[in-house]
C-alpha cells in the first residue's frame, strides 16, 4: 500500500510540473498570437504614414506633422512592444530577427526622413516667402512688364522644380537667367538684393532636390514589403509553433495517458490485493472457525476419550506425562503420584517381562501396539486392560511422545473366564448326560435282551428283571423329564401360573407324596407351620421345589432322625424353612450344589437316584419368583434350606 | 493667372494655418505625490558627487528653468560643453537635449547625473546616499514596492517634470480669443514673426522643440565646431542640426542658441535674421519681434511656487 502510495503521489507531482511547463508553452502560443494582431495594426499605421508623405505633399499642415508626430511615436512605441513580444516568445526568430533589425533600421531612417522633410519645407517655405516679397517690392517699382518677366520666370522656377525633374545644368541656368533679369533692371531699390535672391533660388533648387531624395529613400526604405514579409514569416513561425505544440498536446495526452492507467493499474492492483487479502481473511477466519471446530471437536473427542478410555502419555523414557481421571480412578493413583514416574509403577508381577520388550520394539519401530496387560491397582486391586499404544510422531516423523489408550476388561475377561467355565459345564453336563442316560438304558436294553433270549427263566428272576426294565425306565423318564424343566428354565421359555397356594395344604400334598420313602427310613417329618399361610406362587413348580429339597433331604438323612418344615414372615418375604439332621454340606459344596448335574461325590451312592439336576431346577424356578434359595449346613449335622419368596411377586 | 493661383495655394497652404501655434493647456494630469518626491530630488544635491550641485542648479525654476550662464558649470568647477535648455515645457519637445539624443525626459534625466562635467555620480552612490534618509526611504517605498532605486528616483524626477508647463502666457490668452491682450507692437511682432519665416521652424505647442534644423542656413555660425544632431545619426546630412529650440519664456532663459553665443534676445534675433532666413532684420522689426517673445513668457506652476 505505502508503495502504491508513493507512486501516486510522485505521478500527481510529476503530472503537476508537466503541466505547468507546458502551460508557459500554451501561454506563449497566445503570444503569438497578439503578436500577429500586433503585426496587422502597425502595418495599417506604416500605409496610412506613408500616403501623408507622399502624396499631401503641398497641403501638409502644421497639424499633419503634428498627427504624423503622434502617429509615428505610436508606430515606435507598439513597434518596441512587437520586439519585445516577439523577443520573448517561443518562436523561431532567426529569420525573424534578421527582419526586425531590418526594419528597425529603415524606421529610424523613415524617421529621420521625415524630420529632414519637416526641416527642408521650412526652408523652402522660407525661400519662397521670400522670393513672392520681392515680387512686391517690384510692384512698388512700377516697371511692371519686366517684373512679370521676373515673376513669371521664378514661379516657372518653382513650378519645374515642384513637378519635373530637371537637371542641376538646368537649375544652374534657370538660376542665372532670373538673376540676369534682375541685373537688367534699372533703379532697384535698396531691398533688392541679388546676392540674397541668388541664394534663395539656390537653397529652393538644393532642397527641392533634397526633398525629393527624401520621399524616394522612404520610398526605397519599401516597408510595406518589409512588414509584409514580417507578418509572412511570423504566420510561418506560429503554424510551425503550432503544430510543435500539437505534437507537445500528443506528447502530454501520451503521458496523461501513462499516469492514467498507471493510476488505474494502481488501483486496480490495490483493488485486487484488497480483494485477495479479504479472500485471505475469510479463507483464514474460515479456517479459524474449522480450526476451533476442530479443536472444539478434538476436545470433545478427548473428552469421548477419556470418558470411555484410560488414556496416558509417557515421554520417549517410558516416563508417564499425563494421565486422565479414567486412569487414576482405576489404578487408585493420583495425577501427581503418576506424572514423573515410569510407567511400571502399575505392571502386576504375572504379566511376563518379554511382553513389555515386545512393546518397546513395537512401538520405538513407529507401530502401534496391541496387548491385554494387566495391571495392579495402589490398594494391590488388579485389573485388565486392553492396550493400544502408539508412537506420536511430530512434522517430521520423530517420535515425540508414546500415547496409550486402555479399556478395562476386567469385567470381559472375568466373563470370559466365567464362559469358559461354563463351556466346561456344558462338556462336563453332557459327559455326565450320556453316562446318566445310558445307564438306565443299558438296564432296559440288557434285561430286554434277557428276556428276549432266555425262554427259561423263573417267574421270579422274570418277575425282578421286569421291575428293573420297569425302574430304569421310569427313572429315564423322570430323567428326561428334569432335563425338559432344567433346559425350558435354562431358555427362560418357562412360564409361571401364579395362584393362591396355601402353605399347609402344599406342604401337606408334598409329605403325603414322600412319607412312605420317609416312613421307610424311619425318618419323622416335623410340621412347624400354620395352617392360614397364604403364597403368591406357581403352585406346580413350588410344589416341585419342596419336593425337591425334601426328598434331598429324605435321601441325605439318615434312619431315625427328622425333618422340620418350617415357615417364617419376614417383612417381605415368606421363608419357607426345611431342615433336615442329615450328612450335611461343607461350603464348598453349597457353591457348587446349584450348578446342574453337580452332584455331592462323597453322597454318590445315594446321589445315583437323582439326576442332579434337581436343585439347580429348583434354585431356577425360585429365581422366577424373585426369590432366593438360602443354605445353612454344617457337616454331620444336618442342613438347612430356605426359600425365599417376596409376599409381592411382580410379573 | 494660372501661376498666381498656384503660388497663392503654396503660400495659404504653407502659412495660413491658424493652428500652427496651440496654446498650452492649463493643466496636465500628473501623479502628485510621485511628483511631489520628483521635486525634492530635483532640489536634493546628494543626486551630485561633491552634494555641491542639484538639477536645480543648471535649470532654474524661479528663472525660465535654465541657467544664465553660456555653458553651465558642474561638479568641481567643471564646464560643461552646451547651454541648459529650459526644463518648462521640456514634455512638448519631439526629444531631448540640443541634438535630441534622449528621446524622452527619462532617457533625458539619468544623463546629467553620470555625466563627469555635470553631477558626476554613480547609480550606486546616488542610491547609498538616498537609502541613508529615512524620509526618502519611507516615502519610496510608500509609493515604489522596490523602494529606492535609480528607476524609481528618475520615474519621480520625470514626474514632476512634467507638472512643469508654464500656462497663461499673453499670447497663449490671445491665442484663446483674448485679442487685447496683446499691445499693438506685439501684434505687430507676431504678424513679423510669420511673414519673416521664424514661424516656418518655430511652431507648434511649444512654438518650436518639434523639429531639427540646421543651424546657419544661410550663414555659417561662427563657432562652428559643434556638429549637433550628427554626432547621434551619423547622417552627413544631419551635419549642423539642432532641435528648434521652444521659444516659451525665452525672454527669461538667456543667453541664447546651443553655445549660449547671443547674450541678449535682440542679438539672437538678429543673427536667427541672418542665419535662418538670409535676412537683415531692421531694428523696428527686431524690437518688435522681441515684444512678440515677451508674451511667451507663461506663469510658474503650482508645484514649482509652493
Amino acid at each position: 500500500m505505502k508503495e502504491i502510495l508513493k507512486f501516486a503521489t510522485l505521478s500527481v507531482v510529476l503530472l503537476f510540473v508537466l503541466m505547468f511547463s507546458f502551460y508557459e508553452l500554451y501561454d506563449s502560443a497566445k503570444t503569438e498570437q497578439k503578436t500577429l494582431e500586433l503585426t496587422k495594426k502597425i502595418d495599417k499605421i506604416k500605409i496610412e504614414n506613408l500616403l501623408l508623405g507622399n502624396e499631401l505633399f503641398y497641403d501638409f499642415k502644421r497639424q499633419d506633422y503634428d498627427k504624423l508626430n503622434t502617429i509615428e511615436k505610436q508606430l515606435i512605441e507598439d513597434w518596441q512592444k512587437f520586439k519585445i513580444k516577439v523577443n520573448t516568445s517561443y518562436l523561431n526568430k532567426e529569420k525573424i530577427n534578421t527582419l526586425i533589425n531590418d526594419i528597425d533600421h529603415s524606421l529610424q531612417k523613415q524617421e529621420k526622413s521625415t524630420r529632414h522633410y519637416e526641416s527642408t519645407k521650412a526652408i523652402i517655405a522660407n525661400s519662397v516667402l521670400y522670393l513672392l516679397k520681392l515680387n512686391q517690392y517690384s510692384e512698388e517699382e512700377n516697371k511692371l512688364s519686366q517684373m512679370h518677366t521676373l515673376e513669371n520666370s521664378i514661379n516657372n522656377f518653382i513650378k519645374a522644380l515642384t513637378y519635373f525633374q530637371i537637371t542641376k545644368s538646368q537649375k544652374d541656368k534657370t538660376i542665372a537667367k532670373i538673376l540676369q533679369q534682375i541685373d537688367s533692371f534699372e533703379n532697384l531699390q535698396s531691398n533688392f538684393n541679388v546676392r540674397l535672391i541668388q541664394q534663395h533660388l539656390t537653397i529652393l533648387s538644393n532642397n527641392i532636390d533634397r526633398i525629393t531624395t527624401i520621399l524616394n529613400s522612404i520610398k526605397k526604405l519599401s516597408l510595406d514589403k518589409k512588414f509584409e514579409t514580417l507578418e509572412q514569416l511570423i504566420d510561418d513561425a506560429v503554424s510551425t509553433e503550432r503544430q510543435r505544440q500539437e505534437k507537445l498536446d500528443k506528447v502530454i495526452a501520451f503521458f496523461s495517458l501513462i499516469m492514467l492507467l498507471g493510476f488505474l493499474l494502481a488501483f486496480f492492483k490495490t483493488y485486487l490485493d484488497k480483494k485477495q487479502i479479504e479472500n485471505l481473511q475469510e479463507e483464514n477466519s474460515q479456517k479459524h472457525q474449522e480450526l476451533i471446530a476442530h479443536m472444539h471437536l478434538l476436545s470433545e473427542y478427548k473428552r469421548a476419550l477419556d470418558e470411555s478410555s484410560i488414556v496416558s502419555k509417557t515421554d520417549l523414557r517410558g516416563i508417564i506425562t499425563y494421565v486422565n481421571e479414567k486412569f487414576c480412578e482405576l489404578s487408585g493413583y493420583t495425577q501427581e503420584e503418576l506424572i514423573g514416574k515410569p510407567h511400571n509403577i502399575i505392571r502386576h508381577p504375572d504379566m511376563p517381562s518379554t511382553i513389555f520388550q515386545e512393546l518397546w520394539k513395537t512401538i520405538q519401530a513407529k507401530k502401534t501396539f496391541h496387548a491385554l496387560i494387566k495391571n495392579h491397582t495402589k490398594s494391590g486391586g488388579e485389573y485388565y486392560v486392553d492396550s493400544t499404544v502408539m508412537p506420536i510422531l511430530d512434522s517430521h516423523g520423530q517420535i515425540q511422545e508414546y500415547f496409550a489408550v486402555r479399556h478395562d476388561v476386567t469385567e470381559l475377561v472375568h466373563a470370559k473366564e466365567r464362559a469358559l467355565e461354563a463351556e466346561a459345564t456344558k462338556s462336563r453336563f453332557l459327559a455326565t448326560m450320556s453316562h446318566e442316560l445310558r445307564t438306565p438304558l443299558n438296564a432296559v436294553i440288557g434285561f430286554s435282551q434277557i428276556l428276549m433270549y432266555k425262554k427259561d427263566i423263573q417267574a421270579e428272576v422274570l418277575q425282578e428283571y421286569i421291575k428293573k426294565i420297569n425302574l430304569s425306565g421310569n427313572h429315564l423318564l423322570s430323567l428326561v423329564n428334569d432335563i425338559l424343566d432344567f433346559s425350558k428354565l435354562e431358555s427362560d421359555t418357562m412360564e409361571l401360573h401364579v395362584e393362591e397356594t396355601n402353605l399347609a395344604e402344599l406342604f401337606d400334598e408334598v409329605v403325603m407324596m414322600l412319607e412312605s420313602t420317609a416312613t421307610k427310613k424311619n425318618i419323622t417329618i416335623i410340621k412347624e407351620y400354620s395352617q392360614d399361610v397364604l403364597l403368591v406362587a406357581d403352585k406346580k413348580l413350588l410344589k416341585q421345589v419342596i419336593i425337591n429339597i425334601l426328598g434331598n433331604a429324605i435321601k441325605f438323612t439318615p434312619e431315625g432322625k427328622k425333618i422340620t418344615l418350617g415357615y417364617a414372615s419376614e417383612q417381605k418375604f415368606h421363608h419357607l424353612r426345611i431342615c433336615d439332621e442329615g450328612i450335611g454340606l461343607s461350603k464348598e459344596q453349597i457353591a457348587t450344589i446349584f450348578n446342574p448335574f453337580t452332584q455331592v461325590r462323597e453322597h454318590q451312592k445315594e446321589a445315583i437316584k437323582g439326576t442332579g439336576l434337581g436343585l439347580s431346577i429348583s434354585k431356577k424356578i425360585i429365581d422366577l419368583h424373585h426369590g432366593k434359595i438360602e443354605v445353612q449346613s454344617q457337616v454331620g449335622k444336618g442342613s438347612c434350606f430356605t426359600l425365599l419368596l417376596p409376599k409381592e411377586i411382580l410379573l | 493667372m494660372s501661376r498666381i493661383i498656384f503660388v497663392i495655394f503654396i503660400v495659404i497652404n504653407l502659412f495660413a494655418d491658424e493652428m500652427l501655434l496651440k496654446p498650452l493647456p492649463q493643466t496636465v494630469a500628473f501623479d502628485k505625490q510621485k511628483a511631489q518626491l520628483g521635486k525634492k530630488l530635483f532640489f536634493d544635491t546628494r543626486l551630485s558627487h561633491d552634494d555641491t550641485i542639484a538639477c536645480i542648479s543648471c535649470h532654474n525654476l524661479y528663472n525660465g528653468g535654465a541657467d544664465t550662464t553660456a555653458v553651465s558649470f558642474g561638479v568641481g568647477g567643471a564646464k560643461g560643453s552646451i547651454n541648459s535648455p529650459s526644463v518648462y515645457n521640456a514634455r512638448y519637445n519631439i526629444a531631448q537635449f540640443w541634438d535630441g539624443r534622449a528621446k524622452d525626459l527619462k532617457e533625458q534625466a539619468v544623463g546629467p547625473l553620470f555625466n563627469p562635467v555635470e553631477m558626476a555620480s554613480s547609480k550606486e552612490e546616488i542610491i547609498e546616499k538616498l537609502q541613508k534618509d529615512k524620509e526618502y526611504q519611507q516615502t519610496f517605498q510608500k509609493i515604489y514596492k522596490d523602494g529606492v532605486t535609480l528607476k524609481n528616483i528618475v520615474d519621480a524626477i520625470v514626474e514632476f517634470e512634467k507638472a512643469l508647463i508654464t500656462p497663461n502666457a499673453k499670447f497663449d490668452r490671445y491665442l484663446n480669443g483674448e485679442a487685447d491682450s496683446l499691445t499693438e507692437k506685439e501684434k505687430k511682432g507676431y504678424t513679423l514673426f510669420q511673414d519673416l519665416g521664424c514661424i516656418s521652424c518655430h511652431n507648434g505647442v511649444n512654438i518650436g522643440g518639434n523639429m531639427f534644423q540646421k543651424f546657419g542656413v544661410f550663414k555659417q555660425q561662427v563657432d562652428n565646431r559643434d556638429l549637433g544632431r550628427f554626432n547621434v545619426t551619423n547622417d552627413p546630412l544631419d551635419k549642423h542640426y539642432f532641435k528648434v529650440p521652444s521659444l516659451r519664456n525665452v525672454a527669461l532663459t538667456a543667453p541664447y542658441f546651443h553655445n549660449g553665443s547671443a547674450t541678449t534676445l535682440k542679438d539672437a534675433i538678429k543673427k536667427m535674421g541672418l542665419y535662418q532666413l538670409g535676412q537683415e532684420l531692421s531694428s523696428e522689426q527686431i524690437d518688435a519681434i522681441e515684444a512678440f517673445l515677451h508674451t511667451l513668457t507663461g506663469k510658474i506652476p503650482t508645484i514649482v511656487e509652493k
